[in-house]
C-alpha cells in the first residue's frame, strides 16, 4: 500500500529538504503532524534554515509599506494604517491588513507577518498620566533569535522634566529600565525612528544647543546613544527629503538637494564604524523629473522606492535609472508612508518557544 | 609501486559494473578518500545500496561536472556567467525525473558518497517540489500519519488558520 523506498528517507535528510523550504510553506506544513510541528520550532532547526534563507535571499527583496491616513469616525479623528507588502516576484502588491509595527499613543504592537500573529506589549510602569513616549525602536537579534523594543519617554516629576529609556524583550516579555542612558543629550523627531540595522538602532533627532539634526545611533545592549552627523553640507533637516536605509549591506542616507524639478537625491553610505567623517557619496540622481520625491527605501538590490508629492510610489533603479510605476489598490488619498525592509521569519510573537 | 590509476569501477547493488573516470570519481567525498589513500590500491568499488539505475545518473552527474571544472581550469580560472548558467540548465534538466521516489534515491545516493554539489542540488528540488502541496499530500509523499487528536487540530485550525488538508 505504502511505497517503502518513501519511508526509507533519513531523518536527517528530510529535515534538510524542510530547512530549505520558503516561511510559508513551513507554515502551512506544521499541521501535517505532530514531529514537524515539533521541529520547527527547534532551534537548532531553524538555525539552519535561517542559513538557507540568508544565503539565497538578499535581505532587501520585501518591503513593507505603511500609508497612514487620517479618517474620522463619530466626529473623532483617527489615525488609520493601510499596510501593503511588496515582494521579489512581482511589482504587484496586495493588501495584508495586519500592522507590523503599530504605535497606538503608548500602546505598542509587533505582528509576525508569516505567521499572522500579533501581540500587544505589557504595559510597562512608566506608563502614567505624565509621561509620554518619545520615542520607539524596534529590533532583532538573530543569534538570540529575540525581538528587542526600546522606548524612550518624556516624564514629568512635578519638579522638571526628564527622560528615561526602557527596553523591551520578548524572551521575557518584559520590560527593563536602563539608568545610564544619555537621553538627556539631544531631543528625538516627531515620528522618529529610522532603522533597525546590523544591531543598531537609529533614531533622528537634533542636538540640545543649536537645533542642528543629527542621526542618533545606539547598539543594542548598549545604554548611550551616539551622534551621527550628516555628511558636510547635507540638509537632512526635511522629513520628507530624507531616509535612512540599508543598501548593498551598507548603512546609507539617501537625501534630496535642489528645488522642484531640480531637485536631486543623492546617496550616502556609511563606511567603518560611523565616526563622523566616514560618509562616501555614492550616487547623485539628477533629472528625475519628478516633484518633490520623498526616498524611502532600496529594495531588490539597486531599485529605490519613491514617494512622489501625488502620493504615489515608484521604484527608481539606480542603475539603469528607469523608473517603474507602482500600483496600489485603493491607495488613500492623502497619507505618509513609511516604508520598512522586512525578511519573513518563523519567529513567534507570542513569546518563547512554543508556537501555540 | 603502483601505477597511476585512471578509471575505477562501481558496482551497482544489483551487480552491474560500471567504469568512472578517475576525474569524475573525485566529485565523491568517500571516493576521493579511497583513491587519495595511497594504501587502498582499489579496483571495483561497490556501491550495495545504489541501484543501476541510480547509480547511471549520478555517475553522469559527476561526469559533467567533472568535464566542467576541467573545462574552468583550462580557460585559466573561474567560469563566466554564461558558463555557470548553462550548467544550472544542465542541472535543472538532470533533476527532471519522471518519478519522485528517483528523486529520494539520488538523494540517498549523493548522501552516502558524499557528493555535496548534487546533494544540495537534489535537497533543493525536493524543496521546490513540495512547497506549494497541501499537507495531505506532503503525508501521501513521505508515508506520514496525522498524528493531532481531533481538538488539537481544532485548536490549531483556530490558532494559526492552518488546514489540515
Amino acid at each position: 500500500m505504502v511505497s517503502e523506498s518513501n519511508s526509507n528517507l533519513p531523518q536527517e535528510l528530510l529535515e534538510d529538504i524542510l530547512s530549505r523550504l520558503p516561511y510559508k510553506s513551513l507554515s502551512r506544513f506544521k499541521c501535517v503532524c505532530k514531529f514537524w510541528y515539533t521541529l520547527f520550532t527547534d532551534p537548532i532547526f531553524r538555525a539552519l534554515h535561517l542559513s538557507h534563507f540568508i544565503k539565497h535571499h538578499a535581505f532587501n527583496d520585501s518591503v513593507f509599506l505603511r500609508l497612514s491616513f487620517p479618517t474620522t469616525s463619530y466626529g473623532f479623528y483617527m489615525q488609520n494604517y493601510k499596510l501593503f507588502s511588496l515582494s521579489n516576484n512581482d511589482s504587484s502588491i496586495d493588501d495584508t491588513f495586519l500592522p507590523r509595527v503599530k504605535l497606538l499613543s503608548t500602546k505598542f504592537r509587533i505582528s509576525g507577518h508569516s505567521t499572522r500573529e500579533f501581540k500587544c506589549l505589557p504595559d510597562s510602569n512608566m506608563l502614567s498620566k505624565s509621561s509620554f513616549a518619545l520615542a520607539v525602536g524596534l529590533g532583532y537579534n538573530s543569534i538570540t533569535d529575540d525581538y528587542k523594543v526600546v522606548r524612550i519617554w518624556s516624564v514629568d516629576t512635578g519638579v522638571y522634566t526628564t527622560n528615561r529609556m526602557e527596553v523591551y524583550s520578548l524572551s521575557t516579555d518584559s520590560w527593563t529600565r536602563m539608568y545610564n542612558s544619555n537621553t538627556r543629550d539631544f531631543d528625538f523627531a516627531d515620528d522618529c525612528f529610522a532603522l533597525f540595522f546590523k544591531g543598531t538602532y537609529y533614531w533622528w533627532g537634533f542636538r540640545r544647543g543649536d537645533k542642528s539634526t543629527i542621526i542618533l545611533a545606539l547598539r543594542t545592549g548598549d545604554e548611550i546613544f551616539h551622534k551621527v552627523s550628516a555628511p558636510d553640507n547635507v540638509d537632512i533637516s526635511k522629513p520628507e527629503g530624507r531616509s535612512l536605509a540599508e543598501w548593498k549591506e551598507s548603512l546609507s542616507l539617501i537625501c534630496c538637494s535642489g528645488f522642484g524639478l531640480n531637485m536631486s537625491i543623492d546617496i550616502w553610505v556609511m563606511k567603518g564604524s560611523g565616526a563622523q567623517d566616514s560618509w562616501t557619496k555614492m550616487q547623485s540622481v539628477t533629472s528625475l523629473l519628478l516633484e518633490e520625491p520623498k526616498p524611502l527605501v532600496f529594495w531588490k538590490g539597486d531599485e529605490l522606492l519613491l514617494e512622489t508629492c501625488g502620493g504615489e510610489i515608484k521604484s527608481y533603479n539606480v542603475v539603469t535609472q528607469k523608473i517603474k510605476n507602482l500600483k496600489i489598490e485603493d491607495r488613500p488619498v492623502l497619507h505618509s508612508v513609511q516604508a520598512v525592509n522586512y525578511a519573513a521569519t518563523l519567529a513567534s510573537i507570542k513569546g518563547g518557544t512554543c508556537l501555540t | 609501486m603502483s601505477s597511476p590509476v585512471e578509471q575505477i569501477t562501481v558496482v551497482s547493488s544489483d551487480g552491474d559494473e560500471f567504469k568512472m573516470t578517475v576525474a569524475a570519481a573525485m566529485q565523491s567525498e568517500q571516493l576521493k578518500q579511497m583513491l587519495t589513500d595511497d594504501s587502498i590500491s582499489i579496483v571495483k568499488v561497490p556501491v550495495e545500496n545504489i541501484s543501476t539505475e541510480i547509480l547511471v545518473k549520478v555517475i553522469e552527474y559527476c561526469q559533467k561536472h567533472a568535464d566542467h571544472e576541467a573545462a574552468t581550469k583550462a580557460n585559466g580560472g573561474g567560469a563566466s556567467d554564461s558558463e555557470a548558467e548553462e550548467l544550472n540548465k544542465w542541472d535543472a534538466e538532470f533533476m527532471k525525473v519522471d518519478v519522485e521516489d528517483k528523486l529520494f534515491h539520488i538523494l540517498m545516493a549523493a548522501n552516502y558518497l558524499e557528493i555535496k554539489g548534487l546533494f544540495d542540488l537534489a535537497c533543493q528540488t525536493v524543496a521546490d517540489l513540495i512547497k506549494g502541496k497541501t499537507p495531505k499530500q506532503i503525508r501521501k509523499i513521505f508515508n506520514l500519519k496525522n498524528d493531532f487528536t481531533p481538538e488539537e487540530q481544532e485548536r490549531l485550525s483556530r490558532q494559526h488558520n492552518c488546514s489540515f488538508d
